[in-house]
């Protein structure tokens, strides 16, 4: 599995699309899931995960417990090697004053974490422009 | 020569764009994009004249509008111009009566080419503030919107492009011509 992360508004899909070869048809976007805990990724036909950070917003606003997050995490690092994983940075502002908002940003950055330990390849975007940073 | 210097706030980006522009030329020129609002607006505008005293800018104050903005003609060989910033433009586009509204990245971005085609080395700043996990409003969002589509075509357009962080450069992008740095 490979992991891009960087700011909102930086390209990051459309660098994703260009340097791997993928199509639209090709990204899942988190924005538009909201699965149930006993539900697995949806993930035949598809080669990136768009929005990580709002598939992780969906599963704790539908009540997802850590067990259930951890089984989600153990499955998108079981993810192929040509696959990628796209997450919005969301740990760079002040604490949020809500306690969601607090806890899905941990949830975020920790899962992020998790992700680019086992990654083949880890890649920052900024402005456009990629990084590398493993 | 067009250079991108972006960073949080207060993260230094200015000292070391102003830096960057005294290295390129001596005649050099500063668009300031911020109005005076209240004392705080005043107090940031206070500091930072402060910072460039003695440092042999001309002062153009532009809050909007930048596409119309035209210069006097260069007077020495070359000729560098520092705009600050190009998130405070944003701003006033998006916000102040006469602005572009929804046109207002476009309109910077020509903005920006119009200043290019008046001097040899431009030197752009720009905010980053896309990374902030609080839930945001719809004018926010528009905001960000726009403000990374800007600093991503200015991004594609740099020869240098910067982010500066706690008053040190990481190198996002550096044309071969740039090498001496």
């Amino acid at each position: 599995m490979i992991l891009v992360i960087g700011g909102s508004q930086q390209g990051k899909l459309n660098w994703v699309m260009q340097n791997f070869g993928y199509t639209p048809e090709q990204v899942l976007n988190g924005r538009d899931l909201a699965l149930q805990p006993e539900q697995s990724l949806p993930l035949a036909g598809f080669k990136v995960i768009n929005h990580l950070e709002s598939l992780l917003g969906n599963a704790l606003k539908q009540g997802w417990q850590s067990d259930e997050l951890l089984a989600l995490q153990t499955s998108l690092l079981q993810l192929p090697e040509d696959f990628v994983v796209i997450c919005n940075s969301v740990g760079g502002g002040l604490v949020p004053v809500e306690r969601f908002d607090r806890e899905w940003r941990e949830l975020v950055g920790r899962t992020c974490c998790a992700l680019a330990a086992e990654a083949s390849q880890v890649w920052r975007i900024f402005c456009g422009l990629p990084q590398r940073l493993k | 020569m067009l250079a991108l210097v972006l960073g949080d706030a207060a993260s230094g980006k200015s000292e070391f764009a102003e830096k960057l522009a005294m290295q390129w030329a001596s005649e050099r020129y500063y668009i300031a994009t911020m109005q005076v609002a209240d004392a705080e607006s005043q107090r940031r505008i206070d500091r930072h004249r402060q910072m460039r005293r003695g440092k042999g800018f001309v002062t153009l104050e532009r809050s909007l509008d930048l596409a119309g903005l035209q210069m006097p003609s260069i007077e020495t060989a070359e000729r560098v111009a520092l705009l600050e910033c190009a998130s405070t433009l944003l701003g006033n586009e998006l916000y102040l009566p006469d602005g572009a509204a929804e046109k207002s990245w476009q309109a910077i971005l020509s903005g920006v080419n119009n200043l290019q085609r008046q001097q040899t080395h431009l030197v752009v700043v720009s905010n980053c503030v896309f990374a902030d996990g609080a839930s945001l409003s719809p004018e926010m969002h528009e905001y960000l919107y726009q403000l990374g589509l800007l600093n991503q075509h200015l991004a594609a357009a740099a020869d240098l492009v910067v982010e500066v962080c706690c008053g040190l450069p990481l190198y996002h992008k550096q044309s071969p011509l740039l090498k001496s740095l």
